[in-house]
């Protein structure tokens, strides 16, 4: 099933043709309406009619949140405010937010994604979809919401939060689709069992889930305790929420929405183009925002290019699972390390639970000390004999050192002791004072 | 089904185009739209062969066709209708007709068949072939202009300023006809017009060019919406009449 199938499935020369032509008129408008760009073309002594090919795009820098900063609130803004019919934030994950603004075509355009996203993740119109993300500045929530009635669907903005009620709703409304973070996900499953509430009574039948990095592992816990089918979604308000790229059935990868949006994959130290397949930072240029377009912004999330055609049909181009930010990214005694790569291997060992928090502190000669607290499956496992919390233990801290060359500490803890998040999970504290 | 990619035309040492690129699919509706001088003519032009580009590539069903002369143009499949309708006025309407059979000599029976056709479509014509072209109202020549270039067998159609010195009533006539020859006959249209609003109307998707330059672009409905195509080419002052509170 396609939401947009001339599109979704157009054959490579001609997607290229209508990504040229989109970048081009794209870069004829900013360069004419947002300073930022214009002064950057002027110092290049470039303009826009030189560019003649995708790859072209290259010779413009990249814009970084920094940027965004710099001109915060409106001053990235292509249009003026009163062709903006809609304002909304970044999440701000890391740092002062920034304001994202939509024409009443961007609006529309945005609703068009994400319903792409939801036919592509299994939803059609017959399904009655609960939308558990923030609705809000965030884009996440009114992003799927509006891709819902576009669509087609039943939509329950649930918005985040609430958990108990979240579960009363899916019970008696009877959601069939659920959207929202993969750990929300998870908590509700928790909540479920605490309410003594079989999921096999529930409807559900779809998940899509996003906003945070997830794992193949807990894919898979999810659709076992949720009884419903999960799949991966990509987005970013600063480029413009969710509806950016969406895993379809085939489950591999995710497809970005390439008509709206040019991807490249660069290495975050050196920002030049890695070998393809290589993990990377994600770099997105919009082909057809008029109110805030970006050129070659960097998302700071990190993924790589996936090969092939996908069985789906789909012919846009599909990355992998987001493995974590470059702002995440931890250095312990100075070696690079991801949260998701530690959430792997814990998915991985028999008995631990992939609900974890990392401890970073330094003693007393000054080095650092890495900690990784694992929630055990059972009671029993804290509970019981040494030995076999020694052998977890041991074996975790082994597969952690030998796969990521970091030593870690590991340390046990009771099932649900780890405080569950309604947003994205808080994985790393970090008490090093740097 | 036709493409230009980065198509570059100099008149003499004045650049018409600058790297316009855009596309039409099978079955497509798509408008140029755009001020005096923006590039629209000469866009149809370069593509029907009537101009060559100094750079670029332009292609039809996947062909290059950038240095075909222009009756190989028509022979393919791409038929141009110009601006000001350019019907032969002292020959009579039939004959007006035939010249857009030229290239299909050796095809009598063919052409007589296709010559009912254009009749079905325009009884118009047919009550007047024996008339002299220029007898006819202008949206009568324009309906034979378009009648002609059908006798071509075109798959697709450049149709340059079809309302040009219509009144609207006859202008959405022709418009209408455009939609239905597209419905019943599949045929593909590239359409230039001064009248933004009713071509966009029609046509799936446009091009806005400036300068000779493509600025815009998107589905037709997306730049009806647009306040920039509403303030220069739809008529419409987009800063009056709105917001009674500022």
């Amino acid at each position: 099933m396609y939401f947009d199938p001339e599109y979704e499935r157009m054959d490579r020369a001609t997607l290229e043709g209508v990504q040229l032509e989109r970048l081009q008129s794209t870069l004829n408008r900013v360069a004419r309406n947002v300073p930022l760009y214009r002064r950057r073309f002027e110092d290049l002594g470039i303009d826009p009619d030189d560019f003649r090919s995708l790859d072209d795009v290259r010779r413009l820098p990249f814009t970084s949140k920094t940027d965004l900063r710099e001109n915060y609130p409106y001053g990235l803004f292509a249009v003026p405010l009163r062709e903006v019919v809609r304002l909304q934030a970044s999440s701000g994950t890391t740092g002062k937010p920034t304001v994202v603004g939509y024409t009443r075509n961007d609006v529309r355009r945005w609703a068009g994604l994400t319903a792409r996203l939801l036919v592509a993740g299994g939803v059609t119109r017959d399904d009655v979809v609960q939308v558990a993300l923030n609705y809000g500045l965030f884009t996440g929530g009114l992003g799927f919401h509006y891709g819902c009635e576009t669509l087609g669907a039943s939509v329950i903005p649930a918005s985040s939060g609430g958990s108990k009620r979240q579960v009363m709703v899916m019970q008696d409304y009877r959601t069939t689709a659920l959207v929202c973070t993969p750990s929300y996900a998870l908590h509700l499953a928790d909540v479920m069992d605490e309410m003594g509430l079989n999921p096999t009574a529930l409807s559900l039948r779809f998940g899509l889930f996003g906003a945070e990095p997830w794992t193949d592992a807990m894919r898979r816990e999810i659709e076992e305790r949720l009884h419903l089918s999960a799949t991966d979604n990509y987005g970013i308000s600063e480029v413009m929420g969710p509806g950016v790229a969406g895993e379809c059935l085939e489950k591999n990868g995710l497809h970005v929405n390439e008509d709206h949006f040019l991807v490249e994959i660069v290495d975050p130290a050196s920002g030049d183009p890695v070998a393809p397949g290589e993990v990377g930072e994600l770099v997105l240029t919009t082909l057809t925002k008029e109110a805030f377009p970006v050129i070659r912004y960097r998302t700071g999330d990190l993924t790589r290019l996936l090969d092939g055609p996908c069985a789906c049909g789909r012919t846009f181009c599909r990355i992998g699972r987001l493995i974590g930010r470059t702002d995440d990214m931890i250095t312990v005694r100075g070696i690079n390390v991801f949260p998701s790569q530690v959430e792997a291997i814990l998915l991985d060992v028999e008995g631990a639970e992939p609900h974890y928090q990392i401890i970073l502190e330094r003693d007393a000669s000054h080095l650092d000390v890495a900690t990784v607290l694992v929630e055990a499956e059972e009671e029993a496992i804290v509970s019981g004999s040494i030995s076999t919390q020694q052998e977890m233990i041991r074996k975790i801290e082994r597969r952690l050192s030998s796969e990521l060359s970091v030593s870690f500490k590991v340390r046990l803890v009771e099932p649900r002791s780890i405080p569950r998040s309604e947003g994205k999970a808080q994985r790393v504290v970090d008490r090093r004072g740097l | 089904m036709l493409r230009l990619r980065n198509v570059d035309v100099l008149y003499g040492k004045v650049p018409a185009l600058i790297r316009v690129s855009l596309h039409v699919r099978p079955g497509e509706i798509v408008a140029l739209v755009g001020g005096n001088g923006a590039g629209k003519t000469t866009t149809l032009l370069a593509a029907s062969g009537l101009v060559r580009p100094k750079d670029g590539e332009i292609t039809f069903e996947g062909r290059d066709v950038s240095r075909l002369s222009p009756d190989r143009i028509v022979a393919a499949g791409l038929s141009h209708v110009p601006e000001g309708r350019l019907v032969w006025k002292p020959l009579p309407v039939e004959d007006n007709l035939r010249l857009g059979a030229f290239l299909r000599s050796g095809d009598a029976a063919g052409v007589a068949r296709d010559l009912d056709e254009v009749y079905g479509l325009f009884p118009i014509l047919a009550e007047r072939r024996r008339q002299p072209a220029g007898t006819l109202s202008g949206g009568e020549q324009q309906m034979l202009a378009i009648g002609r270039a059908l006798m071509a067998r075109p798959r697709m159609l450049l149709l340059d300023e079809p309302s040009m010195g219509l009144a609207p009533a006859v202008t959405r006539e022709i418009f209408s006809l455009i939609v239905r020859l597209r419905r019943e006959r599949g045929l593909t249209v590239l359409l230039v017009e001064q009248n933004a609003r009713m071509a966009l109307r029609i046509a799936d998707r446009g091009y806005v060019l400036e300068t000779g330059r493509v600025i815009l672009q998107g589905p037709a409905d997306e730049l009806l919406e647009n306040r920039d195509v509403q303030r220069a080419y739809l008529g419409r002052d987009a800063d009056a009449g709105d917001s009674p509170s500022h």
